[in-house]
């Protein structure tokens, strides 16, 4: 299985080798770090407007830091930082990025999870979604994120083709069109 | 004269069958979910059991230590539940989905703080140390070696939060754990979060069962469900009853002997929830303030 995740993460290299054009989502995240101290994320979306490479690192059990590149963009530095975790159910966090300061909520229900946030600065939006994952190999969530001019709804599937969560691959689908992703934690 | 004979050498044979096996009581628990108004009651008819000679086993099937739906309880229910099972003497708990719905650090700490194991043998770590919990483990009670080994449902886990985690179907984990740990003497005990009707097909996937104590499905088993030879026993919900299975064991083989079983009513008592008012008005406000924080 992880040969196919190994297979569809080249076909998206591939792809963005190609000169696809770039600001692909990758969905939003929660306020909760998954990846323990050390671990390395590495992703790559691709869409109608371009495509995204990141790489996500937990630095500590409370900071995340992350970097992606774009053609728009071509190098992105953000960190979050829990502020609130052992409020149960509720986490917090802040992250600082090019595109503003923003703080992230998370309600952990289990298998559902319910995610918020605001970003401030010059990508200021407001967002929140639902995350369901009541079944090994698959996930979907769906939600709504508003700007200033356009408020937009989105939903996706997250597939975990080794039967855990350490690689994926997505699909979401936004008002401009469909973005695919695959990513997988190596460490 | 020849009916005598045979009548004195089956009295003989029964008595020697009794000399040989060793009685054993299973004490179980499953999905109390917090419910600290039945643990008193719970806690006495423990150490009634435990005044005889018979070795006693206690053992819990899961959903113990979260429920959001008792939000006063669930905010800071689970260290308390966790002082009580080890006061009591809890031999091992089997891992429920809701036992995993603090998050995974939240789990792993809990899971240091218990002084029995918590099972599971169906969510295999693809990292090392990504497990809080054991597959199985092995006990002496009076003489018998119990082999105890965990399984949880797969349904209503929180996959995404637990992603080096991969789930493995409960037969093929539980064949494999027995290939591996068992020496053809041991009682086998599967403590499972896993509804009866999930246990018996695996009970006839997997020979060699002598006990699967289930939950998750909130199921009373007034007399146990056999598949062959494995009793599958589930004490329903809440703490509302504590089961009680009584076998006779022979040590030297593991086969076992169902004596009876029990589902002994509980009460309720006053529980003593109110600590968790500021908790929780700590977590409304937060969850408050963060919300305004996104709309306003």
């Amino acid at each position: 299985m992880r040969q196919w995740g190994v297979l569809l993460l080249v076909c998206f290299l591939g792809l963005a080798a190609t000169g696809a054009p770039s600001g692909a989502w990758f969905g939003r995240s929660s306020a909760m770090i998954l990846l323990p101290p050390g671990g390395t994320w590495i992703g790559l979306a691709c869409g109608p407007s371009g495509t995204t490479a990141q790489v996500a690192r937990g630095v500590t059990p409370r900071i995340e830091v992350s970097a992606s590149s774009s053609s728009a963009d071509l190098f992105h530095l953000a960190v979050k930082v829990v502020l609130v975790k052992n409020l149960v159910p509720l986490f917090v966090a802040a992250t600082l990025g090019a595109e503003g300061i923003g703080v992230v909520s998370t309600l952990f229900f289990g298998p559902a999870r319910l995610d918020w946030g605001r970003t401030w600065g010059q990508g200021k939006c407001r967002w929140g979604s639902v995350h369901l994952s009541a079944r090994p190999r698959l996930s979907m969530f769906f939600g709504v994120e508003a700007t200033k001019t356009v408020v937009e709804p989105f939903a996706g599937v997250r597939s975990f083709p080794s039967g855990h969560g350490l690689w994926e691959i997505g699909i979401s689908v936004r008002r401009d069109g469909i973005r695919l992703s695959a990513g997988g934690a190596p460490w | 004269m020849v009916r005598r004979a045979l009548v004195l050498a089956g009295a003989l044979l029964i008595v020697a069958i009794e000399c040989l096996s060793s009685p054993l009581t299973i004490l179980y628990t499953n999905d109390l979910h917090l419910r600290f108004e039945r643990v008193a009651s719970i806690e006495r008819l423990i150490a009634e059991e435990r005044v005889g000679d018979v070795p006693v086993l206690l053992l819990d099937a899961g959903d113990t230590w979260q429920d959001f739906r008792r939000p006063l309880a669930a905010v800071w229910g689970a260290d308390e539940m966790v002082e009580w099972m080890n006061r009591v003497g809890y031999n091992a708990m089997a891992l429920g989905n809701h036992d995993m719905y603090w998050g995974a650090e939240r789990l792993g700490q809990l899971a240091r703080r218990a002084s029995f194991p918590i099972l599971c043998a169906n969510l295999k770590p693809v990292r090392p140390g990504a497990a809080p919990f054991a597959s199985s483990t092995r006990l002496d009670a009076g003489g018998i070696s119990v082999l105890l080994i965990g399984l949880i449902t797969e349904d209503l886990l929180p996959y995404s939060a637990y992603p080096a985690l991969r789930v493995v179907h409960p037969s093929v984990a539980l064949r494999d754990e027995i290939a591996r740990t068992s020496d053809g003497r041991d009682l086998i005990v599967v403590v499972a979060h896993l509804p009866v009707a999930d246990a018996i097909r695996v009970a006839a996937e997997v020979p060699g069962i002598d006990v699967f104590v289930t939950g998750h499905s909130h199921e009373e088993t007034s007399d146990p469900v056999r598949v062959g030879e494995t009793l599958i026993v589930q004490s329903g919900k809440f703490g509302e009853g504590l089961g009680r299975l009584a076998v006779d064991v022979d040590p030297e083989t593991g086969e076992h002997r169902l004596i009876d079983n029990d589902l002994i009513p509980t009460a309720k008592a006053p529980a003593e929830i109110g600590r968790g008012l500021l908790q929780l008005f700590r977590v409304v406000v937060t969850a408050v303030a963060a919300a305004l924080l996104v709309l306003l």
